[in-house]
């Protein structure tokens, strides 16, 4: 098959749709959980988003909705600040992790459907994706989007200085709960489509080429959407000509692109100073 | 009795008032049964040792913490212009001094989060006032503990507020440091015009600039004016009796035998 062949294969466009949306959303998303550490925060809520997917399936209900509220509801938790003295909130993410991990496993292995569906939540099924699925994605993104470009530099003071910020008329913790529930929703929203690995690969991969090559906030988001643009349609058209699996193919993808700008840049850096 | 901090059209010249405050977390008290106020055009010092509860009462000013008893009654609509103790920030922001100077106006951005002409004429005044307009482009994590500092004080500045308060700013600099920035908050005082509160736990770094002192210790704080706290003995009695204060060439200085 050539590459426009591939390209004009229906479902080949709803995966590139879709996996396009997922990176933008993901990617955006993913320089906030550098810049804040939270990074295993996001594993963690991938992994609360699968399992909200696994109880879905399970109980015979729209598991879009079930993941939504369970992510909805991690994100709330571990956007309250926990009072020092008591147990650790990273700890407490460590366990919702390995608890959410756990549990779907259980629910998929006990469901025939799931089963029969060869259904994967870990690498997920990318090239089943819905026009409904598309939909839903794109709206998420126009709003988060919309939010950045409205707030972006009151959610950067909050992450950096939550409390001079507050000291100095923005409410902190409002403009920090929309980053998390932006965060939440985008999650919950990729997770059923790509699967927790590649939600996961592209909330971390992108914005970290994005901090390797800028030096400036604005163009490290630019920088991340870009990558994640990339790394998804070259990943998916590598992915289906060679017939290998998509979310895995697009983060190897984005993974090896990664290394060659470490690389690119390491060496460049050297001769420029020799 | 009132728990609370509460904005109130008080006070006459006093901007802020605490009543029998106690603050801490958690259940762990901290401090006990504050009085005092901070007046309009103060320079008050707050000394004492390290995990004393100096950040706390500044927490309890901003609002982040509430009294577990009594009550703090704050002028209302109050400009609060906070300089947070430097090591709390995380240098994994790449911020050049600009961006971190322009969000003392972030509470007047206008649409997609922009700034007007005045804004920018704020935040550059303000770097001149600190020296330091010809590193603005500079990013903040380069910069030494005391260019950070200052970065932090025009931060604060470009807020134009009617208050400042400032966690140990001179923690961890040199003595020629020190002095700097001393310097700058004395003219912000004097020249501006603004109430100041100082935070420190080295009582000779600011005993030569502030007017009034609060010493916090033992969970407890008495308020002193600075011309009287060589009088009845009252620094022995706080730290012991090898403890004194003299004056060098005009300059208190603290003497520990
Ligand atoms: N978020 C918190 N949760 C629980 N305890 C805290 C918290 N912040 C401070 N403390 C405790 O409250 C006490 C006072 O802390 P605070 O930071 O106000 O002291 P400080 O006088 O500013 O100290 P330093 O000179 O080190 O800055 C300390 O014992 C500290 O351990
Ligand atoms: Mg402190």
């Amino acid at each position: 098959m050539s590459l426009i062949e591939i390209l004009k294969e229906d479902f080949v466009q709803y995966a590139l749709f879709g996996s396009l949306l997922i990176g933008v959303l993901c990617s955006i998303l993913g320089v906030y959980v550098i810049l804040k550490r939270i990074v295993f925060l996001g594993i963690a809520v991938s992994e609360v988003s699968a399992l909200g997917v696994a109880i879905g399936l399970f109980m015979g209900i729209s598991p879009s909705l079930t993941s939504l509220l369970l992510t909805m509801l991690a994100v709330l938790v571990f956007w309250i600040p926990v009072k020092e003295g008591s147990i650790s909130k990273e700890s407490i993410i460590g366990f919702t992790y390995v608890v959410a991990a756990a549990l779907s496993v259980i629910l998929i292995a006990k469901n025939p459907l799931a089963e029969s569906r060869g259904l994967d939540l870990v690498s997920g099924n990318l090239l089943y994706i819905q026009k409904g699925d598309i939909v839903v994605l794109a709206v998420v993104t126009v709003a988060v989007a919309l939010l950045q470009v409205f707030f972006f530099k009151k959610f950067i003071f909050v992450s950096f200085d939550p409390e001079t910020a507050n000291t100095m008329g923005i409410r902190s913790s409002l403009y920090d709960f929309l980053v998390y529930l932006s965060l939440g929703l985008s999650v919950a929203i990729s997770m059923k489509v790509g699967g927790v690995l590649f939600v996961f690969g592209f909330l971390v991969v992108p914005a970290l080429f994005g901090f390797l090559i800028f030096r400036r906030i604005p163009l490290i988001l630019l920088g991340a959407v870009v990558f994640s643009v990339v790394s998804s349609f070259f990943g998916l058209l590598v992915s289906v000509r060679f017939d290998w699996p998509t979310s895995p193919t697009i983060l190897t993808f984005a993974g090896a692109l990664f290394v060659a700008a470490v690389l690119i840049k390491s060496v460049s850096g050297a001769l420029w100073h020799d | 009795m009132a728990r609370e901090r509460k904005e109130t059209f008080i006070l006459g010249k006093e901007l802020i008032r605490f009543n029998g405050v106690s603050l801490g977390y958690a259940g762990k008290v901290v401090l006990e049964n504050l009085n005092f106020s901070i007046d309009e055009n103060d320079f008050l010092g707050i000394i004492g040792p390290n995990g004393c509860g100096k950040t706390t009462i500044l927490r309890s000013i901003t609002g982040r913490i509430s009294p577990s008893a009594g009550s703090i009654e704050i002028s209302r609509k109050l400009r609060l212009g906070y300089v947070i103790q430097r090591q709390f920030l995380d240098e994994i922001f790449p911020f050049s001094v600009r961006d971190v100077v322009e969000m003392g106006r972030y509470d007047r951005l206008g649409l997609f989060g922009r700034l007007s002409s005045e804004d920018r004429e704020v935040v550059e005044e303000s770097l001149d006032m600190v020296e330091l307009r010809h590193m603005m482009n500079v990013p903040f994590r380069s910069l030494s503990g005391g260019q950070k500092q200052r970065v932090l004080i025009a931060r604060a500045l470009a807020f134009q507020p009617e208050l400042m308060l400032l966690d140990e700013p001179t923690n961890d600099l040199d003595i020629a440091g020190e002095n700097k920035i001393m310097d700058l908050i004395h003219e912000i005082h004097h020249k501006k015009g603004l109430t100041v509160v100082i935070v420190s736990h080295l009582l000779h770094v600011i005993l030569n600039h502030v007017e009034k002192l609060l010493f916090i210790q033992d969970h407890r704080a008495v308020m002193r004016s600075i011309d009287k706290i060589t009088e009845d003995g009252f620094i022995s009695e706080l730290y012991g009796s090898r403890v004194k204060i003299g004056t060098v060439g005009g300059k208190k200085v603290v003497i520990a035998e």
